[in-house]
């Protein structure tokens, strides 16, 4: 079994064999560095706790292709906040999988939104002219139907 | 929250090309980002992913070419009828001109498009349209350019789009001899030069009946000089050494005097391996007789002994025009009906039975039905030094 600490100092047990589909976890692992406890500053309990229910899943039902599929999309059923948590710890952690979901979970929900909507959700100001912004959208005025 | 730029990089490879063009429009880092070649590198990896069926069809009593795009992924693997959704996109692409124009690639997402005379780059993804400049080399008096045969390619030692045209010479007034050409186009140079120490055989080519496969593109041929043995074959062209090569068919291909007899031979890329499809001929008549579709795979490029008989498809009886691409991972084939329809037919072993497919009628009657698979791309027909304008 291995320890996992989390930022705010919550604590979590997982198999190694599970944990390893971090391969940032298995690397520590494979470096020594792993005696005690895994020290996780970049990941608070919350996130974690989330992040091992998914790679437990993956680990117990890895040939379940149904199944994964239906428990990927209720996985990512959060809110905005907790989905960017996650991703960062998908990416800190480095577990492809649950990157890939998430990222693409983003993408499919921002797709079809209007430029306003997307700078509102990642917290963007616009620094284009008004002049500069509408050449932008004349350029290509049909991907704004 | 922020989330920081390499994370924003892995959301924004995974939209569609309309929604990256939107959204360009956020702020200037993301549409620097976009523009940037290495997302464009990174997007077209990520696109292959996500693939649709191209569609191209000339609308005979509009005089119209159309091109559209179907989705490849049906949900519905076990049952063959329903295969082809309606189309997610049709594309703006009409051109009076362009009757009879032919697909040629598509390459990294850009499509070339020719009737033979005009050329055109085309990204359907983002729009974009670019007619060729006409090739500066004229021919002696008496005689006059024939196109035979184009093709495209991505040269990734010079990070271009190259168009390679074939051209002969002919006389004006009856001359036995054909003096064949080859002109290279370069996107990034916008400008044509002759392959002239390039060694051309003397080949006829089936312009409509090619594919770009592994960085070398394929026509069908025949070679024009080999009399009284005309020999079937297939002429490739290497688009990064820029040299010609011929592949021949299986032996048992081809009859006696090197012709492949009855059957209409089309080339596509199966499981990443050249594959040739043999379709018996459509007569005339009504009904039609039976015809069997064989596909030969080339299990390794450029070793003729190689070639191996994977499947052999049929009988059918519903008339088969033509086949038209693999799709669905190259599990199925898809055809045209002889009534102008799609038709898709099962490679695997035990499910022979065409099926007919209703695809989405926005067209009555439709002809020079061509397909590719097709993935999208940012690929810009501007690179950034160019000044010309899009043509439209």
């Amino acid at each position: 079994m291995i320890v996992l600490n989390s930022s705010d100092g919550a604590t979590f047990e997982v198999e190694e064999s599970v944990a390893v589909q971090s391969q940032t976890i298995k690397h520590m692992i494979e470096d020594n560095c792993a005696d005690t406890s895994i020290p996780l500053p970049n990941v608070n309990g919350v996130t974690l706790a989330r992040v091992l229910e998914y790679i437990k899943k993956h680990a117990e039902a890895k040939d379940d292709e149904e199944g994964l599929k239906s428990f990927d999309a209720e996985f990512v059923k959060v809110d905005q906040a907790s989905l960017f948590e996650i991703i960062l710890a998908a990416n800190y952690l480095d577990i492809k999988g649950l990157l890939d979901l998430t990222c693409q979970t983003v993408a499919d929900q921002i797709k079809d939104l209007t430029v306003e909507e997307v700078r509102a959700i990642f917290n963007i100001m616009n620094d284009f002219t008004p002049e500069e912004e509408a050449k932008l959208r004349n350029d290509h005025a049909w991907a704004f139907e | 929250m922020d989330l920081p730029q390499e994370m924003m990089m892995e959301i924004l490879i995974r939209l569609p090309v309309k929604s990256l063009l939107k959204i360009r429009c956020v702020c200037k880092a993301w549409c620097g980002l976009i523009k940037s070649p290495s997302f464009i590198d990174m997007h077209l990896r990520r696109s292959g992913n996500n693939k649709y069926v191209m569609l191209k069809r000339y609308i005979e009593h509009e005089n119209q070419t159309m091109i559209s795009f179907h989705s490849n992924n049906d949900e519905a693997e076990k049952s063959l009828s329903l295969c082809l959704r309606s189309p997610i996109e049709v594309t703006w692409f009409y051109h009076r001109n362009l009757e009879a124009a032919h697909l040629i690639g598509p390459c990294n997402g850009i499509v070339c498009i020719t009737d033979g005379m005009d050329i055109y780059l085309c990204n359907p993804a983002t729009r974009e349209l670019r007619k060729l400049p006409p090739s500066p080399f004229g021919c002696p008096e008496y005689y006059r350019p024939i196109t035979d045969g184009v093709g495209i390619g991505f040269d990734p030692s010079t990070n271009d789009y190259k168009v390679v045209r074939i051209l002969y010479w002919d006389a004006i007034e009856y001359r036995p001899d054909h003096q064949y050409q080859a002109e290279l186009y370069s996107l990034n140079t916008n400008s044509w030069r002759e392959l002239r120490d390039v060694i051309l055989p003397f080949y006829h080519l089936f312009a409509r009946c090619n594919l770009l496969f592994q960085g070398r593109f394929h026509w069908r041929a025949w070679h024009a000089l080999a009399q009284p043995c005309d020999t079937d074959c297939i002429l490739s062209f290497d688009m990064r050494a820029e040299v010609f090569d011929v592949i021949h068919y299986p032996p048992s291909c081809v009859g006696d005097l090197g012709l492949v007899e009855n059957k209409e031979p089309s080339f596509v890329s199966l499981n990443d391996s050249l594959a040739l499809i043999l379709c018996t001929s459509l007569p005339e008549e009504h009904p039609a007789p039976p015809q069997i579709i064989d596909i030969w795979v080339m299990m390794e490029y450029g070793v003729e002994e190689s070639w191996t008989k994977k499947f052999s498809l049929g009988p059918f009886t519903i008339g088969i025009r033509r086949p038209l691409c693999l799709w669905k991972d190259d599990k199925q084939l898809l055809l045209e009906s002889r009534s102008g329809q799609l038709i898709s037919c099962s490679l695997l072993p035990d499910e022979l039975e065409a099926t007919e497919i209703k695809e989405h009628d926005i067209f009555e009657s439709s002809t020079l039905l061509e397909g590719r698979i097709y993935a999208e791309s940012l690929v810009s027909l501007n690179p950034i030094y160019m000044e010309e304008a899009i043509i439209e």
